[in-house]
């Protein structure tokens, strides 16, 4: 399919232009260990408390990084008018939201995973005992702040005050998002069996395509002329 | 002895001062715009004096 | 306000004076008072603002919803004037909604606030159209500025069932204090009629408001033709 092949372009082009400056993978990274480390002040839990909470800075801690990273993701596209040409090219704009939606998941969810050695270590978490379904959560999670993100990156672009509307805008609307992916991280964390997490498996999936699809719909009143 | 004869109190005049504040606010709003409006197109409507290339 | 030249103004006001009147008078002196936990006098008397308030503030969000759509398919900018009245009157009554439930909340069961499913809602959704109309502040060029609030109009609005969903299993995992009866409890009917003639009431002073505000949009767009024909 033609859309498919655009974003596949988009994401190739994404991945090769980060390659070379790595900047949207260094902010985040960046960005998230001083998250962590601040936490690290805030809170001082006992081994059962970080299990309790250790979700919620987990994620806390991805969002905002998310925030600094999608703006910079997008930042690549208005610098040089880059965003102009590829309205022009006869591309549909929902490709150009799935692209940018598919580097920015990838971007995201590989600085997670380098972050979560960083967590694991400063609150003695052990993370590692179910992989296959830590990574699910990310993926999922990260997916979901991702497709709301990559559309209000683009509509705060169009803003005077840019770095003030992205977190405006994207924090209440991802609140299922996070409640989700919260619960699904203390569940795996406290050792629970994972389907008590069905519920919000589901709750992330289905927000996942609702706005994904919604967001590709709409993208192209985003960037038109 | 009514309880919370206070919290009563203060959320209805809370609430009311809201909704009729926002009306005050539109109607203030509206009546700077009407004057700006007014101010304008009496400017127009004369004949035109300082013409040239300004605003 | 040209109340004098503007009938349907004058209307609205008139009639929704009226109603309020009747539907207050309803709430305070024939609705009962019940045993229950929530229902204690006088504090009790806020919930007939508190719950038409939300009905309204909610009848609003789905205004901007509907003439986003709308905005989006005929590109007509009235559409746009009517979701940022219709924005701006449901965060109105939705900070009303916010500030009379602590103060319900707190005399009768001792707490300002709670984390159940309606209150976070309501809560995230001011954020949001919030948000909404920060947006617009930002944005200078009338289409523009319509297109990307349309966007976010519509995307915050099919939000609003999944926060309420999220909140609701969040709630079931992690037991809040209870206020006002849980999310199921009904209401004793009698309370209905207090609760629709206030609803009423307020309707039609939200339709007002809407009205002006809509009125001042008109004004605004009919300021910059004029400039930009007194600069020609």
């Amino acid at each position: 399919m033609d859309t498919l092949r655009v974003a596949a372009a988009l994401f190739r082009k994404d991945l090769l232009a980060e390659r070379r400056t790595k900047d949207v993978s260094t902010s985040i990274l960046l960005f998230g260990f001083t998250v962590a480390v601040a936490f690290t002040f805030a809170f001082e839990p006992t081994a059962e408390e970080a299990r309790k909470i250790a979700g919620g800075l987990l994620w806390l801690a991805f969002l905002f990084s998310a925030i600094l990273g999608l703006s910079r993701a997008f930042a690549r596209e208005t610098a040089n008018d880059c965003l102009r040409g590829l309205r022009m090219a006869p591309a549909d704009p929902g490709a150009i939201y799935l692209g940018k939606l598919a580097s920015n998941v990838l971007f995201l969810v590989l600085a997670e995973v380098v972050l979560l050695p960083v967590f694991g270590i400063f609150f003695n978490l052990s993370l590692w005992d179910r992989p296959g379904w830590l990574f699910l959560i990310l993926l999922l999670g990260t997916w979901g702040l991702a497709s709301l993100g990559t559309m209000f990156s683009a509509v705060s672009a169009n803003t005077r005050m840019q770095e003030l509307m992205l977190p405006l805008l994207l924090l209440p609307l991802t609140v299922p998002v996070l409640i989700a992916a919260i619960e699904c991280t203390t569940i795996l964390l406290e050792g629970r069996p994972m389907t008590d997490a069905h519920l919000w498996f589901r709750l992330l999936v289905g927000f996942d395509i609702i706005f994904t699809v919604l967001c590709w719909l709409l993208f192209s009143y985003v960037v038109e002329e | 002895m009514p309880i919370g004869l206070k919290h009563f109190l203060i959320a209805y005049v809370l609430a009311w001062a809201l909704f009729f504040g926002y009306l005050v606010n539109l109607a203030l709003r509206q009546k700077s715009l009407a004057d700006e409006l007014r101010a304008l197109k009496d400017r127009l409507s004369r004949p035109d004096r300082a013409s040239g290339p300004q605003g | 306000m040209n109340s004098a030249r503007d009938p349907v103004a004058v209307l609205l006001a008139g009639l929704s004076f009226i109603i309020l009147v009747v539907g207050f008078h309803y709430s305070f002196l024939r609705a009962p008072t019940e045993a229950s936990m929530a229902m204690v006098e006088p504090v009790q008397r806020i919930f007939y603002l508190h719950l038409p308030s939300a009905f309204v503030s909610f009848l609003g969000f789905f205004t901007v919803f509907v003439a986003s759509i709308a905005y989006l398919m005929t590109r007509n900018i009235r559409w746009d004037w009517l979701a940022v009245s219709a924005a701006e009157v449901g965060v109105v009554f939705c900070a009303a909604v916010l500030i009379t439930g602590p103060l319900w909340a707190k005399p009768v069961w001792g707490i300002w606030w709670t984390w159940d499913a309606r209150l976070t809602t309501t809560l995230i959704l001011f954020l949001i159209y919030l948000g909404y109309l920060m947006l617009r502040v930002y944005v200078i060029e009338a289409h523009r500025r319509a297109l990307l609030a349309a966007v976010v109009g519509i995307l915050g609005f099919v939000d609003v069932p999944i926060v309420y969903m999220a909140n609701r299993w969040w709630r079931t995992q992690h037991p809040q204090p209870v206020i006002a009866g849980g999310e199921s409890s009904g209401l004793d009917p009698r309370m209905w009629w207090g609760v629709l003639g206030v609803f009423a009431g307020l309707f039609l002073l939200a339709a007002l408001l809407v009205r002006q505000r809509y009125r001042l949009e008109e004004m605004r767009a009919e300021l910059i033709a004029l400039e930009r024909e007194a600069r020609v």
